[in-house]
């Protein structure tokens, strides 16, 4: 079993002796060394069996990196506790309490790792042994950090093969060059970016340019990148400009058998309804600010918002009227949101917060 | 000027980079065919030699002693590199030659052809149309069974001034495209992927006993113009995405280190592309 030794710089003499109590058993211990960088510090972490938090002098790092063992579902182990209830209360993990030798404490530590070598049970119940689905991943994003580029890419790729019909393929090839696979569906050919980033990090505008640039070059009906995080908002604007589609981890597991999301996001129908909610938002969060107010839309307005305007009217969401006249725009248009397009507008919101799924 | 970017060649003493495994081991298959009493190997854009700093251990004497080698290089001072590290190595005969890459049709005989040719890690510093003209000119002097084998970085780091890299895809298009001037329509040769821990790269093997057009040299030029075109296209829509994403990221800020890093690249890449298209940016 391979255990990460998590510690503060006040703590390093618990991973020699931790090494030093497990010299005969086959167990192999790690922890950061000096030069690691975050990026490193996780990897080890993402490589081992088995955490141990050494909570004795502990430092903001070692909380993040118990946090991370804990939401990757590793097993871990506390030396020590800190504050009221204790970190190994709160999450019912098993602890060592410290002696004030260190060769004590590695030798408890020992123990401690030897019954958990010995009792698959006292493994949390997210155990990186259980298969990884892209529902799991949804439900608990902090496990993405266990997945590999490589593994989630496959997963991805086999969320396709599921979902597309018998007669629509998705190719092994690609690697980079903007595009890991091309998917076929109904005649057409898409290529497909995956790209895994930590949930904290966002897609950066190249990896946007580069699959837009290979759909271009392909001569593609158009592009789809699956991402687990969200774009920056440069990345968005050429997505949108692109006509590439961005599904989210999300999309993936809410719609885990549709045809119908995939049928949307590659007509760029999901895009219009979302950029079609989001503009009776934000009509929503005017009107909360200035109530009853009419707004001017038209030329200094959002460039699709007469679109959007016409079809919440027809669902009587908002109010249109022609104005008085404005000078530079003949289109001279007010709108206010309605009673009934403020509830649509909140009940969508707590669909979201429950759904997570979009629009 | 041919060369467009400010990169330096290297030259790591006993270190085999992969691309150059690739390569030499193309050219042990040629050496092991017992008709052949030589193999003659073309190395363009050759710089200090790097292919060849292993070769003592990569190959066995017997195979050096049939290998003819030509290296040619835009520096003189690195084809001298060169051919002292290819003199040292009991070859059949080592020879190198200096000039621009523009120049490689009226630099390099056309007779006697030969056996392998190999481009590796320079087409990015190449500037497009002398890159068609090279490419093109470097096919038609394969001898029957011959093989040219050329790699590339699909980005550069660090990024150089002036310099195109050219994706898989794109590079394929490129030699798709030349094929069919040469009219040897149906040949596809497989354009492969390797990722590195920064970068990817690409590598392209053209064989000439699958390019069934009997008179490839009567077809020169329409095969320099269609390459030559096919480059210009891409870059076209390279610069294009170029300038759209510098563009959102003007307005957007750069959000993350990688974006940053983007950022930087884009730059350098619009500059490599403006420059090369004579485009004022």
């Amino acid at each position: 079993m391979r255990i990460f030794v998590s510690h503060s710089a006040k703590d390093t003499e618990i991973v020699s002796a931790l090494r030093q109590a497990l010299s005969q058993s086959p167990h192999e211990v790690t922890a950061a060394t000096e030069k690691d960088g975050p990026s490193e510090i996780a990897a080890r972490l993402r490589s081992s069996d088995l955490v141990v938090a050494c909570l004795l002098q502990p430092s903001m790092d070692t909380f993040v990196e118990l946090g991370m063992a804990l939401g990757s579902g590793r097993p871990t182990i506390l030396l020590g506790s800190v504050g009221e209830p204790s970190a190994a209360d709160a999450f019912d993990l098993p602890s060592v309490a410290p002696t004030g030798s260190t060769v004590l404490d590695a030798q408890g530590l020992a123990v401690a790792i030897e019954r958990i070598s010995n009792q698959k049970s006292l493994v949390s119940p997210a155990a990186p042994s259980q298969p990884i689905t892209l529902n799991a991943l949804a439900e608990n994003p902090s496990r993405l950090d266990s997945v590999s580029y490589a593994s989630f890419e496959a997963l991805v790729r086999d969320w396709f093969r599921k979902t597309v019909a018998t007669n629509e393929s998705v190719s092994s090839g690609g690697r980079d060059g903007g595009y890991d696979f091309k998917l076929s569906h109904e005649g057409a050919e898409y290529l497909v970016q995956v790209k895994k980033v930590s949930h904290q990090g966002r897609v950066p505008v190249e990896v946007v340019r580069s699959l837009a640039d290979a759909v271009r070059l392909s001569g593609s009906a158009g592009g789809v990148l699956v991402t687990s995080s969200t774009l920056t908002a440069a990345a968005q604007s050429i997505a949108q400009q692109s006509q590439i589609r961005v599904l989210s981890l999300y999309d993936l597991a809410a719609a885990s058998s549709s045809h119908e999301l995939l049928k949307d996001v590659l007509s760029g129908e999901r895009d219009r309804r979302q950029a079609r909610y989001q503009w009776l938002k934000e009509m929503k969060e005017r009107n909360d600010k200035e109530p009853g107010k009419e707004f001017f839309i038209g030329l200094t307005g959002h460039k699709n918002a007469i679109a959007f305007a016409h079809h919440w009217q027809d669902l009587g969401y908002v109010a249109m009227r022609r104005g008085d006249g404005h000078p530079d725009d003949p289109n001279d248009i007010l709108v206010r949101i309605t009673g009934q397009g403020t509830e649509y507008v909140e009940a969508a919101e707590r669909d979201r917060a429950t759904q997570r799924a979009g629009f | 000027m041919t060369t467009i970017a400010d990169s330096d060649a290297v030259l790591a003493k006993d270190r085999v980079l992969p691309q150059h495994q690739a390569a030499l081991t193309i050219l042990q298959s040629r050496l092991a065919d017992p008709r052949r009493g030589q193999v003659r190997w073309l190395d363009v854009a050759c710089g200090r030699g790097q292919i060849l700093a292993s070769l003592k251990i990569n190959l066995s004497d017997k195979a050096r002693a049939k290998l003819v080698y030509l290296g040619f290089d835009g520096s003189s001072q690195f084809a001298r590199q060169t051919r002292q590290l290819a003199e040292s190595l009991a070859l059949s005969h080592a020879d190198t030659k200096v000039g621009d890459l523009a120049d490689f049709e009226k630099l390099v005989p056309s007779t006697p052809k030969f056996d392998f040719i190999t481009f590796t890690n320079s087409a990015h510093e190449v500037a497009p149309p002398s890159l068609a003209a090279l490419l093109v000119d470097a096919t038609l002097r394969l001898d029957t069974g011959g093989t040219l084998f050329v790699y590339d970085m699909e980005s550069v780091t660090p990024n150089e001034l002036g310099a195109i890299p050219w994706r898989r895809d794109e590079f394929r298009s490129i030699i798709l495209t030349m094929l069919e001037a040469l009219g040897c329509e149906g040949y596809e040769p497989e354009v492969g992927s390797w990722p590195h821990r920064t970068t990817s790269g690409w590598n392209a093997q053209i064989q000439r006993e699958f390019m069934k057009e009997p008179h490839l040299e009567s077809k020169r030029a329409d095969a320099i113009q269609a390459t030559t075109g096919e480059f210009e296209r891409i870059m076209r829509m390279k610069l294009e995405s170029c300038r759209r994403a510098l563009e959102e990221l003007t307005q957007y800020g750069s959000e993350t280190e990688t974006e940053r890093e983007d950022q930087t690249r884009l730059l350098f890449e619009f500059w490599g592309l403006s420059r090369a298209l004579q485009v004022t940016p």
